[in-house]
């Protein structure tokens, strides 16, 4: 007879009786599903009570004619059809513009800076408390604190032009100038959220490949591109991820830096979408294009959700 | 003794049990008030009305509490609040602009028999543009809390300068920018370009020019040759304006009027506060002000903060005696004694005294004879919204004016038929 800590013998078929020999009952007992399922629940509730529950409203409202005024009837899919055939498109264009500039403006920056503070040169303490200043301010004191800035005639950037005799530019009031303005206050703000993921991910990075690489005789470059970039593209991926989707919510810098004009140049979905609810007072549509927002963010997700498993 | 302990309780128990049944709407209107809610939107009237507000209450011994919120959260707030029908706000200031959406819902109190019959509010005060001001299908749902039209501002140091005389057809005030941005001292004049605010500015000159957003069957009517060539001149005028202009709201305008060097303005009676506040304003010494220029029409655009009562206060009584007291015929001086937007009343213009401190007064009941408010249509946010989007669209050289327009008559088809 075996005891209860060895091995059974070969060929020996464990039964119900004999496993429990092998393995006398202990604390770590196995729960049965339903207490598993018992503490998920409260959580689980919350998550239907915020999330699906919302988004089941939303998807059945988006079917109907209600508006802020009154409640409506059921009409099919004819919010989304209005939704598809009036401003979503340009909206959606400028909307995949400003995530685009966000991947490839802030994070080719914020790298390049996480890489100088990584350094540890003199002063670096104190450059990364300034760099870092503006993802502390509002999004709205922002908007407000640049829109003063931009003003083609009073704002601080064209007298600084004008004083050293670069003719000034209408920041807000030409279309291109004005997307430009918002990707340029965006990435202002953002960067430095970029810059501090980066560099805690190259401060996590082990020496030991960068080292080995510096004695095989690879440049700063090579190293940089072929160690560097692939042990930190994990972080990288979570950092476009984030952008992305962040952009893709950008609100309040529109709204306070150009309200979406001149004409429609800088509205994004979200600023859509809120005038359609909050100004135009039609929940039902605005609830079909927040639906439509969601399905457009889920190439997103997937993307992110294939970062993450990397 | 035991008995009589068990009559006693017996006794309270019906005294309370009839108490309560006497406790009725009807009863609780009459109950003493110690308190209401008033929903203000920031605006000199609103600092005018706190101000104010201490007086009544020790007057009354009515305290009230004050709820704001921005502009373009103001009325959500409001519609949300009438939806939910729990009386939060038991007195609300509103732009004009919202009458029909309340009107709709009968989110309001009609206030025509309390108006009629209060000496102390003085209906006859007021022109018939301006008695008509607050009404909805034939009910009083808002009461005139400012007075609001397009005036004509100008610098009276410039336009001696260069001998200009006071425009009073929109030619001529073309002409007079025009000059005034040739001569260099400053910049021709500014209104507000940049959308959606710029379809007010827009509809003023649409209505002198002639044209209407729609014609006498309802049909959209924005793509007339009036139409077009008020769209042109209001482009003609970018070009006398400053850089900025084009992405101006109204404040932003104004601001540039008072701070930069600029001719002349067009814009609402409601910025005197700020455009003679010494303390905002470079030029208070030198600026003037007369009515707007005509052009076929004499129209005037009219706008201005009303203030109602909502159905669902609990307090409506109390409510009206804090309106009364607010814009009734003292009120309404008070209320421009102390920093308010003007209420354009017959006796405030010809009253010497507040003349003296505010000599547009007069101009107020002038213009609102020939005023025009805004549209009272539920969809108005929606049509203004797309009237500046294709007007932006003019200013910045995206399309033409003949396209623009022919696209916003499609819009409005599309807004008015939902």
């Amino acid at each position: 007879m075996s005891s209860p800590l060895t091995p059974p013998a070969p060929g020996r078929v464990l039964t119900a009786a004999s496993r429990a020999e092998a393995h006398p009952p202990t604390r770590r007992r196995r729960q049965p599903l339903s207490v598993h399922a018992t503490y998920l629940l409260p959580a689980w509730l919350l998550i239907a009570a915020v999330v699906v529950v919302p988004l089941a409203l939303s998807a059945w409202m988006s079917l109907g004619n209600e508006t802020m005024l009154r409640s409506g009837r059921f009409i099919g899919l004819g919010n989304y059809t209005n939704v598809l055939t009036g401003d979503f498109w340009p909206a959606l264009g400028i909307t995949l513009v400003f995530s685009l500039a966000a991947v490839f403006v802030q994070v080719p920056i914020g790298l390049a800076l996480a890489m100088v503070l990584n350094r540890e040169l003199r002063g670096t303490q104190l450059y990364r408390s300034v760099l870092l200043l503006p993802m502390l301010l509002t999004p709205v004191a922002v908007g407000l604190m640049w829109r003063l800035m931009l003003n083609a005639d009073t704002g601080v950037i064209n007298g600084v032009a004008t004083m050293m005799g670069i003719p000034g530019l209408n920041w807000l009031g030409d279309r291109t100038l004005a997307v430009v303005s918002v990707v340029l206050v965006d990435a202002w703000q953002n960067i430095p959220f970029v810059m501090l993921l980066s560099l805690a991910g190259l401060q996590s990075l082990p020496d030991a490949p960068l080292e080995a690489a510096s004695v095989d005789g690879a440049t700063r470059w090579q190293s940089f591109w072929y160690i560097t970039i692939p042990m930190l593209t994990p972080v990288l991926g979570v950092v476009v991820m984030i952008r992305i989707i962040e952009s893709i919510k950008l609100f309040d810098i529109i709204y306070i830096l150009t309200q979406g004009g001149p004409g429609t140049a800088t509205q994004n979905l979200s600023l859509l979408n809120y005038r359609v609810g909050f100004s135009f007072m039609n929940t039902s549509q605005a609830a079909a294009l927040g639906i439509i927002i969601c399905v457009v963010l889920i190439p997103v997700f997937w993307l992110q959700k294939k970062v993450n498993e990397q | 003794m035991k008995r009589n302990r068990l009559l006693l309780t017996a006794a309270a128990i019906l005294v309370a049990a009839s108490l309560a049944a006497c406790s009725t709407p009807a009863a609780q209107q009459t109950a003493k008030v110690d308190s209401l809610t008033i929903f203000l939107t920031p605006s000199p009237t609103e600092d005018a009305i706190k101000k104010l507000l201490p007086e009544y209450t020790k007057e009354t011994g009515i305290t009230v509490t004050v709820v704001d919120a921005p502009y373009d959260d103001a009325h959500q707030k409001q519609l949300l609040s009438f939806k939910s029908k729990q009386g939060a706000y038991d007195v609300v200031q509103f732009d004009n602009p919202f009458l029909a959406t309340y009107g709709d819902q009968d989110d309001l109190v009609d206030l025509t028999d309390r108006v009629k019959a209060s000496s102390k509010f003085a209906y006859d005060d007021f022109v018939p543009a301006l008695q008509q001001y607050g009404v909805y299908e034939n009910k009083l749902i808002g009461l005139n809390l400012s007075t609001e039209p397009f005036l004509f501002w100008y610098r009276k140091d410039i336009y001696a300068q260069l001998g200009l005389k006071v425009p009073t057809t929109w030619d001529e005030y073309y002409n007079n920018a025009k000059k005034i941005q040739d001569s260099g001292k400053a910049d021709g004049q500014v209104i507000a370009f940049s959308n959606p605010t710029n379809s007010w500015w827009w509809l003023q000159f649409l209505w002198s020019f002639g044209g209407d957003l729609t014609d006498a069957s309802g049909t959209p009517s924005v793509n007339t040759p009036e139409a077009i060539a008020a769209t042109d001149y209001y482009k003609k005028l970018l070009t006398v304006s400053p850089k900025s202009a084009i992405s101006a709201n109204g404040d932003d305008a104004t601001s540039l009027f008072i701070t930069q060097n600029v001719g002349q303005m067009i814009t609402y009676s409601g910025y005197w506060p700020t455009i003679m506040d010494p303390k905002q304003s470079k030029h208070v010494a030198d600026i003037g002000y007369a009515a707007i220029p005509q052009g076929k029409t004499n129209i005037v655009q009219l706008t201005g903060w009303n203030i109602g009562i909502p159905s669902d206060s609990k307090k409506q009584d109390a409510a009206w005696n804090l309106v009364e007291w607010l814009v009734g015929k003292d009120g309404s001086k008070s209320l421009l004694q102390a920093g308010g937007a003007a209420i354009g009343r017959t006796s405030m213009a010809a009253d010497s005294a507040l003349v003296k401190d505010n000599p547009y007064l007069p101009l107020l009941p002038q213009a609102a004879t020939n005023g025009r408010r805004l549209p009272a249509m539920v969809a108005w946010p929606e049509i203004s919204n797309q009237i500046g989007i294709r007007v932006a669209d003019v200013m910045t050289g995206k399309a033409e004016s003949q396209t623009s327009l022919g696209d916003l008559n499609t819009d409005l088809a599309r807004i008015l038929g939902k």
